[in-house]
């Protein structure tokens, strides 16, 4: 703490200098958006830029290094960090708690900001790069404002030589991973939203009027896009493995609705890049596409800090906003330096505390920084359809399917089109029903005019979002058959096996269905080898039997296609093997959900020491092999069970584990009792995954644990068996191998653009002289 | 004049369409309420045998199939709820006495003691407890 004042009037220089960068960065944009009324701007703006850039950087450092020393003056991190934690859970908890995330996110998007300034200052008088300067200068502003508003450098009144800590439960290697990878996702969607919004604002008949140093911004764009695009695919991922390994937080995707929202940016992105082929002569769609990655980004933000939608990841908002309705000036109590006009302006009134606009207002923007982010998303989400509306863009959109699409020489195009217009409105069906819960409250209050509205609050479930991917999805992979999955045979011939596939997947359902229920036993006998066969891949849903045929048979094309690439392409070879191994780990990681989500099969087991437990519905045994009972004299854990067990088909051996069941002494430090705890024992195999946890006695009776002459003398076990789950995780690594050479790619492009003329001309000598064809050029080329 | 006519043309088909699907989603929606929201309803035998979620605080864990929710946010010792959860249902990590968490499930009874029978247990992601 470097303490600026005296007495209990005074802040610290953390503070100071984050405000001085806020300070900064809207004295960038009022000078970038007057640019035109104020002489050398730019020399201005710069020097403000820079200015914030540098204060922000030294703010967020010293926080970060007031984080991982443990300086217990900040409310912060007396809050999120103790003096047990090691190094790297001590800098997650930099992005742990509400105000750090704020700070983090600024923080990114501020580098994403200034990088961009620097790479095209040279360029600031062109109105296009004036125009999406602007709007990053004010996104940064704003985001800025926030987390000046959260005050990561909030002082204890009182000394304090420890702290709360992290929860347990962030206490692992996934959140030191998972939410700054996210984060890096959506600070790199701000640099595409700008340039396309305003690529948007100059459009002319449809097209981008030629300026100084377009090639250069197209290629940045396409780097950033492509980068966004990786880092999002691995974040989530992440959080989908880091879901699936965690007890009870719904397996690898739960359609909890900040999980859904995160998916938002991501599909928007993968919207670009699959409507490529016919984009390029829609210059609206294109750019508007791209730019909602963005407001998808700020629209995760809203329902996670917002608390508006129940979730399993939602904050606890702040209660502040009721009361800076009622006296807007309130505000001013908790920002530095303007605290001093506190008194004097806290009493004007705006909106009466127990009017009905206050309470309307409040269901829907809980708390005053959601109140910025809401008008943020807003004005970002509207300001693609005005500048559409007002340039007579929007109506160009009904044109993208055209009578010429019918001919059958256009199949492959009508196809994508399809495709694309399927995922895109599929992508809004889901926003939608992420803000259906919110739009049923706020009806039901104005309709009632009763807090209760119509009669309390619903949720989105699983299966509504599950008919949504049906839908739209089983739409994208029908219109995939005439595009990506054999694109080298006759329409005839798709359409056989189209048909094929559809007749394949009825039977193959139909008969599942049978099976399943029991039905015609001497037909679908364990002895009849065709039935031992498919019982290995029935499962226990009749849409997914239904499916999984034309998934297997896009699988099969696809794998046909990247060896027809591999042997016979030289043109655009890494652009083509990306795109088939693209739809290849589509594909892959849907068979893998629907296969493992719909065969778990799921138990409990009681045994004893020594005891063999057949697991029922598989060749599977349990075997205990040992059973001890801990009581450790020092760390987190009261009491620990720990069960030895070896898994086992017939005589082969499939693996070994020990699972833990204690009692955990962590909350103790919240005045909260000891807490059972269980740890996820994982045994992997090819085609399975077996899930086994210690639970507590089902019933007490038994004194499995400890029973009064012998102790610790049985347990009971949760198993899961989950099959074909690694299917999903190749299809998740697949998805990396396509990206990464894409965005490699779109790197080395970029780099051989922003090199000097000369330089360039150099190179090209030198290619010509060697005869070497790059990479960079396909990717070009693509 | 005849884009003005598109303009509406498409704003009343996205309507339309928006329309049908909040109808759609809210009829295949889980409602949720807190324990003080549900046991106020006069209708809340209209509950009983449908799926609902309920968010409430672990005060007593009986045993190892039975514990009490109350209010999360009302003190009040006589609204509560006895939730039977079978031990297949998996109690996720974060579960304990004092923790906030959601059932979903059916309403058993409403006379003299609520019951409640859980077939998912969630606590919160650990974000929301900082």
């Amino acid at each position: 703490m470097i303490y600026i004042g005296f007495g209990t009037f005074g802040i610290d220089l953390g503070a100071i200098i984050l405000v001085i960068s806020l300070v900064a960065f809207i004295l960038d944009a009022v000078f970038v958006l007057l640019g035109k009324y104020v002489e050398k701007w730019e020399i201005y703006s710069e020097m403000s830029l820079s200015t914030g850039m540098v204060a922000l950087l030294i703010a967020f450092l010293y926080f970060a290094f007031s984080v991982v020393t443990n300086d217990y003056t900040f409310f912060y991190v007396s809050e999120y960090v103790n003096n047990d934690m090691d190094f790297f859970f001590k800098l997650s908890a930099l992005w742990s708690g509400q105000a750090g995330s704020y700070f983090f996110w600024a923080f990114l998007i501020g580098v994403a900001y200034y990088i961009f300034r620097l790479l095209f200052r040279e360029y600031a008088h062109e109105p296009l790069f004036w125009r999406a300067f602007a709007l990053a200068a004010i996104q940064v502003a704003v985001l800025l404002l926030l987390a000046v508003m959260s005050n990561p450098f909030k002082l204890n009144k009182s000394i304090r030589s420890d702290g709360l800590g992290l929860n347990p439960f962030l206490m692992n290697i996934w959140n030191v991973i998972h939410p700054p990878v996210i984060f890096i996702g959506y600070a790199l969607c701000l640099i595409p939203m700008v340039i396309a919004i305003a690529r948007i604002s100059l459009l002319e008949d449809g097209k981008v009027p030629d300026f100084e140093g377009k090639q250069k911004l197209d290629s940045f764009f396409e780097f950033t896009v492509s980068a966004a695009w990786l880092i999002l695919s691995s974040g989530i991922i992440v959080g989908g493995y880091w879901a699936y390994i965690t007890l009870g937080w719904g397996g690898f995707w739960a359609w909890d609705p900040v999980e859904t929202a995160s998916l938002v940016p991501w599909l928007f992105i993968t919207l670009y890049y699959h409507g490529k082929p016919f984009l390029r002569k829609h210059e609206y769609l294109n750019n508007y596409i791209v730019s909602m990655s963005y407001v998808g980004a700020l629209f995760v933000t809203y329902i996670t800090r917002g608390g508006i939608i129940n979730s399993v990841h939602a904050f606890v908002p702040g209660a502040g906003l009721e009361t800076i309705l009622e006296h807007p000036f309130s505000i001013l109590k908790d920002i530095p330096f303007l605290d001093i006009l506190h008194p004097l302006l806290k009493d004007i009134p705006f909106i009466p505390r127990n009017s009905f606009i206050m309470s309307f207002i409040l269901r829907f923007i809980p708390e005053e920084r959601i109140l910025i982010l809401f008008i943020l998303i807003l004005t970002s989400f509207l300001l693609p359809h005005i500048l559409g509306f007002t340039r007579r863009e929007i109506g160009t959109i009904p044109r993208l399917i055209g009578r010429d699409d019918l001919k059958a020489s256009r199949t492959r195009m009508t196809a994508i089109k399809i495709s694309f217009i399927a995922g895109l409105i599929g992508t809004y069906v889901i926003v939608f029903a992420l803000i259906t819960p919110v739009i049923y409250d706020m009806l039901g209050y104005l309709v009632t005019l009763s807090n209760d509205g119509f009669n309390g609050r619903i949720i989105i479930d699983k299966p509504i979002y599950n008919t949504i991917i049906a839908v739209f999805g089983g739409a994208m992979l029908l219109a995939q058959f005439f595009c990506t999955f054999f694109p080298r045979i006759s329409i005839n011939r798709k359409f056989q096996l189209l048909t094929g596939g559809v007749a394949a997947g009825i039977i193959f359902s139909v008969t599942g269905y049978f099976y399943r229920t029991g039905s015609f036993k001497s037909f679908f006998s364990s002895s009849n080898p065709i039935v031992s066969i498919l019982s290995n891949f029935w499962t226990s849903s009749e849409k997914a039997n239904l499916v999984l045929p034309l998934i297997i048979i896009g699988i099969i094309g696809l794998i046909w296609e990247f060896i027809q690439v591999a042997l016979k392409e030289e043109k655009h070879f890494i652009r083509k093997t990306s795109q088939v191994m693209l739809h290849l780990s589509f594909l892959v990681i849907i068979l893998g959900a629907l296969m493992s989500a719909n065969m778990t099969n799921s138990q409990l087991v009681i045994g004893y020491n020594g005891d063999q437990i057949e697991i029922t519905g598989s060749s599977l045994t349990i075997t205990i092999l040992d059973l001890e009972r801990i009581i450790p004299e020092s760390g987190q854990h009261s009491v620990e069970y720990n069960t030895r067990f070896m898994i086992s088909s017939g005589s082969n051996v499939i693996g070994f584990g020990i699972s833990s069941l204690y009692w955990d002494t962590a909350y103790e430090r919240f005045g909260i009792n000891n807490r059972q705890g269980q740890d996820v024992t994982i045994i992997t195999n090819l085609f399975s995954d077996i899930y086994v946890v210690s639970v507590w006695d089902p019933n007490l009776d038994l004194n499995l644990y400890n029973h009064p002459l012998f102790g610790f003398t049985g347990v009971a076990l949760q198993v899961k068996i989950i099959p074909y789950v690694n299917i999903l995780w190749a299809g998740c690594i697949l998805l990396h191998f396509a990206i990464i050479p894409l965005t490699v790619g779109r790197f080395f492009s970029l780099k051989d653009i922003m090199k000097p003329k000369d330089e360039q001309e150099k190179n090209i000598k030198q290619n010509e002289g060697d005869g070497t064809n790059s990479a960079n050029g396909d990717i070009k080329n693509g | 004049m005849a884009s003005t006519k598109n303009i509406i043309l498409a704003g009343g088909i996205i309507a339309l369409c928006a329309g049908s699907l909040f109808i759609l989603f809210v009829g295949s929606s889980v409602p949720i309420y807190s324990v003080k929201e549900l046991m106020d309803d006069p209708n809340a035998e209209s509950y009983i045998d449908r799926r609902i979620q309920i968010v409430g605080n672990v005060t007593t864990i009986t045993n190892i199939t039975h514990f009490t929710i109350t209010d999360p946010e009302i003190v009040d010792p006589s609204l509560k709820i006895q939730v039977v959860a079978p031990v297949t249902v998996v109690r996720p990590q974060r579960f304990a006495l004092d923790k906030t968490v959601v059932v979903e499930g059916k309403l058993l009874s409403i006379d003299g003691i609520w019951l409640f029978k859980a077939s998912m247990i969630s606590t919160k992601c650990p974000s929301k407890y900082e």
